[in-house]
C-alpha cells in the first residue's frame, strides 16, 4: 500500500517525510527551551513536562503554516509561554494543586551551585514570589533573559520586538525585584 | 541586591534540567500526534464522500417531488377548446413556461412551471404576443371541457336527457321538535351612585 502511494504521489509523501525529517531536528533542539519557558510560569516539574509536550504536540499540528522555519524557536517559546499560562489558571480555578517551589528541581539547582541549604531555597522562593508579582510583559522577559544565557537581541527575536523594548523592560523589571527583594 | 546579583540569582533560578526521559516522551507524543493527524486525514475524504453521496439523494428526491408538483401543475393549465361533438380539438397551445412563485403549507416559496395562455396580449416585459388578436380560451380541465361538449350537443342532436331515478331508500320521515326561546332579562341600569359603590 505505501509503496503503491509513493509511487501515485511521489511529491506529497517525499514532503511529508521532509516536514517530519525538519520538525525532529528542531524538537531536539528547542526541547530543553520549551520545558524551561513552562517551568518558568509553572515551577513545578510535571507540569512543565506536560505544558511542553502539549506545546510540541501543537506546534507539529501546525507546522505546515510555519513558512519561516527559523521563527520555530519564537513560535515555540509563545506556544509553551500561553499554554503555560492557561495551565496555571486552571490550577489557579481548581485549587488543586498550590503553586509553590518545586523542591526537588531547586534542590538540584542549587546542588549544582553548592547551595544547597535553606537559606538558598528561601532565597530562590522570594525570588519566584517577586517574579509571579511582576506584570507579565516584565515577567516574560525576565524569564527569557534568565534561560539559557539569552542577551537582549536573542529575547527580541523571540519576542519579536524591538532590542530597546527588551533593554526598557529588563531595567523596570530589575527595579521592582530588587525592590521587592530588598 | 545588585544587578549581578540579581541576573545570578535569575539564571541559577531557571538553570532547571528537564527529568530523564524527557525528550523520548516527547518524542512519543508527538508520535502520536502523527498518527491522530494520519487518521484524521485517512477519514476525512471518506466522510467528504459520504456526505457528498447524502447531498446527492437528497438533491435526487427533492428534484423528483418537484418534477410531480410541475406535472400536476401542467395537468391543471391544459387548455381546452369546446367544440362540437364529433370534433374533438382538446389541444395543449403555448408552451412558454413561466416560473411562478406559489406557497404551499409545508414548504416555503417554490416555483412551479405553468404554461402561459395564448389569450395573453401582452407578458412581462409589456411586448405584444404573437396571437393577441386571438379571443381568450377558457382553461378548464379536460373533464370539465367533456362535459360542456356534451352540454352543448344536447339541443343540437335532440337527445333526451335520461332521469336518473333514486334508486336509494325512502325519504326519511322528520319530526317537529318544540325548542322553547331562551329568555333574558334586561340588564339594570346602573345609576352613576351605583356605579360608584361598585369602584
Amino acid at each position: 500500500m505505501d509503496d503503491r502511494l509513493d509511487l501515485l504521489l511521489p511529491g506529497l509523501v517525499t514532503r511529508d517525510d521532509d516536514l517530519e525529517t525538519e520538525f525532529e531536528a528542531l524538537l531536539g533542539e528547542t526541547s530543553t527551551l520549551a520545558f524551561r519557558v513552562a517551568f518558568g510560569v509553572l515551577r513545578h516539574q510535571q507540569d512543565a513536562e506536560d505544558v511542553a509536550q502539549e506545546s510540541f504536540a501543537k506546534a507539529f499540528r501546525h507546522f505546515r503554516r510555519l513558512r519561516d522555519r527559523t521563527r520555530f524557536r519564537a513560535w515555540l517559546v509563545r506556544m509553551a509561554w500561553r499554554t503555560a499560562l492557561d495551565r496555571q489558571r486552571s490550577n489557579r480555578r481548581r485549587g488543586a494543586r498550590e503553586l509553590v517551589v518545586d523542591g526537588s528541581a531547586l534542590t538540584e539547582a542549587a546542588r549544582a551551585d553548592g547551595l544547597a541549604d535553606q537559606a538558598a531555597r528561601d532565597r530562590a522562593a522570594a525570588l519566584w514570589t517577586a517574579i509571579d508579582a511582576l506584570p507579565e510583559k516584565l515577567r516574560l522577559v525576565v524569564v527569557l533573559s534568565g534561560i539559557q544565557g539569552h542577551d537582549h537581541r536573542e529575547v527580541a527575536t523571540l519576542l519579536r520586538i524591538p532590542e530597546g523594548t527588551v533593554k526598557s523592560r529588563m531595567f523596570l523589571a530589575r527595579q521592582q525585584l530588587k525592590e521587592t527583594l530588598r | 541586591m545588585t544587578s549581578d546579583e540579581l541576573d545570578r540569582a535569575l539564571e541559577e533560578a531557571l538553570r532547571v534540567e528537564p527529568p530523564v526521559g524527557y525528550l523520548a516522551r516527547v518524542r512519543a507524543r508527538v508520535a502520536a500526534e502523527q498518527t491522530a493527524t494520519a487518521t484524521r486525514y485517512t477519514w476525512r475524504p471518506i466522510g467528504a464522500m459520504a456526505a457528498a453521496g447524502v447531498v446527492l439523494v437528497v438533491g435526487g428526491l427533492l428534484l423528483e417531488r418537484d418534477d410531480d408538483h410541475g406535472r400536476l401543475a401542467t395537468n391543471t393549465a391544459t387548455v381546452g377548446t369546446v367544440s362540437a361533438p364529433g370534433t374533438s380539438s382538446r389541444r395543449v397551445v403555448g408552451r412558454d413556461v413561466v416560473q411562478v412563485p406559489t406557497v404551499t403549507r409545508n414548504r416555503g416559496a417554490s416555483a412551479v412551471p405553468l404554461e402561459r395562455r395564448p389569450g395573453h396580449a401582452a407578458d412581462d416585459a409589456g411586448n405584444a404576443a404573437p396571437n393577441a388578436d386571438r379571443p381568450a380560451e377558457l382553461l378548464i380541465s379536460p373533464d370539465d371541457s367533456e362535459g360542456l361538449r356534451l352540454l352543448r350537443a344536447l339541443p343540437e342532436a335532440a337527445l333526451a336527457v335520461p332521469v336518473i331515478e333514486s334508486a336509494g331508500p325512502q325519504t326519511p320521515q322528520f319530526s317537529r321538535i318544540d325548542v322553547s326561546p331562551i329568555q333574558l332579562d334586561p340588564l339594570a341600569e346602573l345609576t352613576p351612585l351605583t356605579l360608584g359603590e361598585l369602584q
